[in-house]
């Protein structure tokens, strides 16, 4: 995949029903993206397979298995492992930025978000993560 | 100065005299770091070196023929004379053959810790000992400051855990409130339409959440600072109780259950600051609502326990997880589920419950089983009436 290919699908793990909403209305409505949205990492396994993102955004502390267990788990499909993994995190501590990063998570957003340029910055996140590729 | 040991020893070598070999020995003794002392089948000491009169403060003639207890202090110097008699006639070795650490009493009274070895010799058909003795004071200092530094990193690493954690707490709810809001005023969605109201309603919700969580947060750091104030006073704990049930019944209507007060003894009375008690109330009564079923009832109960009294609240909900049971009052913690119920709490009611229980020498405690219910209960010393009780 290189930059070239449109950049249209985002599958998003997040526990809070409130987060998960207005993301929803930012990534959706603001941005424009084709966006599956899971409630836990479960839910998130399942549903990778049929959506197929081009990106996966997770949130980190989730009931059940979590965003880290999660990414490890989709790095492990051979079909996914190459898709940029993004976390979006409260945990906004420089550390725990550096040890998400060195999980194979390829950036990472820290809560709390704006909606507005969300969508931005996640395509830039894609856009970089394909053009090191090349 | 060591005393010179006594010659059993008749043969002598081709390089050097008797008296030669006695010289060396006394040079070397006289220059050890560690103390030597021998000590006669009676305990009564009969050299001593330099190290150990350094050690210990004394001169040689102050303590040539003294019992070694002296370099003691009590309760040590009390049984050694009884150790050694206990040793000779029985055999049974507690110190000799075996090094351990012991307190050393100074000519100045002041003690410090010792490393002692004692071996046992025979010396012209009599029965003796030496001890060597080494001042540990400064590696046992090194210890504890070791130790210290230890227990200070430990405590910050807990400190960084606990502001991480608040840091997390904070913007979750914060990050729902801002983004809502920033939906609105960025223009990406009306304010007067159905979305607009859905995002005004989750900034509500959120800023009142995140209110609960600020107040929880001063109320730990009161109870871990110990400044939180209780102004105690002696009420009756029927009339608390229905109070109780009165004011908490918006968390009944809103989960829809019922909270009744099945049975207390009247009147019984407790010395407790009755606010801080209706915060505890209060925790474990929308604890039970949340996690119960609809149109259940949530049973409160008092009992009397000899001179304690037992304050229930039981509820036939889901139960608190066999592996959650031994964190239930840690600090951030809620069972891990799906159910936006329990998204509602911040995790640190009970632990505050159980810290402001505590402060009326009291105990909160909990049975639970899992799809069955639970039970929290609350253990109160039983107080006796003034004449301004309620």
């Amino acid at each position: 995949m290189n930059t070239s290919v449109e950049f249209t699908k985002i599958m998003y793990v997040e526990d809070e029903p409130d987060i998960r909403l207005v993301a929803e209305i930012a990534l959706k409505q603001v941005a424009g993206f084709d966006l599956k949205i899971c409630s836990d990492g479960y839910e998130g396994l399942d549903e990778i397979g049929n959506f197929k993102p081009q990106l996966v955004l997770l949130d980190v502390m989730m009931p059940g298995m979590d965003g880290p267990q999660l990414l490890k788990r989709i790095k492990e499909m051979p079909e996914f492992a190459d898709i940029p993994i993004v976390f979006m995190t409260a945990k906004a501590q420089a550390d725990e930025v550096e040890k998400l990063k060195k999980m194979g998570a390829e950036n990472v957003i820290t809560k709390p978000f704006n909606p507005m340029t969300l969508g931005n910055e996640i395509r830039t996140i894609w856009q970089n993560y394909h053009e090191s590729k090349q | 100065m060591m005393s010179s040991p006594p010659n059993h020893d008749n043969k002598t070598n081709d390089t050097g005299s008797v008296s030669d070999l006695l010289a060396r020995t006394k040079a070397i003794v006289d220059t050890i770091v560690d103390g030597v002392i021998t000590i006669s089948d009676c305990g009564l000491i009969e050299t001593v070196n330099p190290a150990a009169e350094n050690i210990f403060g004394y001169r040689l003639d102050e303590l040539t023929g003294k019992n070694v207890s002296m370099l003691m202090p009590n309760p040590y110097r009390a049984e050694h004379d009884q150790y050694l008699d206990n040793y000779l006639s029985t055999g049974e070795k507690k110190i000799i053959g075996i090094g351990r650490e012991v307190t050393g009493l100074r000519k100045n009274g002041s003690t410090f810790p010792l490393e002692l070895a004692i071996s046992e010799m025979e010396v012209n058909g009599q029965r003796m000992f030496t001890g060597i003795v080494r001042d540990i004071s400064e590696r046992k200092e090194t210890e504890e400051q070791l130790r210290s530094a230890i227990r200070r990193v430990h405590e910050q690493q807990i400190k960084d855990e606990f502001i991480a954690t608040v840091s997390h707490e904070l913007r979750t709810p914060l990050t729902s409130i801002k983004a809502s809001l920033e939906l609105i005023i960025g223009g990406a969605i009306k304010p007067n339409s159905s979305q607009g109201d859905m995002l005004i309603n989750i900034a509500h919700k959120n800023s009142d959440r995140l209110l609960l969580l600020i107040n929880d947060i001063l109320d730990i750091s009161k109870i871990e600072s110990e400044k939180m104030q209780f102004n105690k006073q002696v009420i009756r704990v029927k009339p608390f109780l229905e109070t109780a049930i009165f004011d908490n019944q918006a968390y009944a209507e809103k989960h829809h259950v019922k909270f009744a007060l099945i049975f207390c003894p009247d009147p019984i009375y407790i010395d407790v600051d009755p606010d801080r008690l209706m915060q505890v109330m209060s925790n474990l009564m929308s604890n039970a609502a949340k996690f119960s079923n609809q149109d259940s009832i949530i049973e409160i109960t008092a009992k009397l326990m000899d001179d304690k009294i037992r304050i229930a609240v039981c509820d036939k909900g889901r139960g608190i997880p066999l592996d959650f049971q031994s964190r239930v009052f840690e600090k951030f913690t809620q069972a891990d589920t799906s159910d936006k119920r329990a998204m509602s709490g911040t995790g640190l009611g009970l632990h505050i419950s159980k810290a402001i229980v505590e402060q009326h020498q009291g105990t909160l405690s909990f049975k639970s089983e899992p799809d069955k219910g639970s039970e929290f209960y609350i253990d109160l010393q039983r107080a006796n009436p003034t004449k301004s009780s309620p």
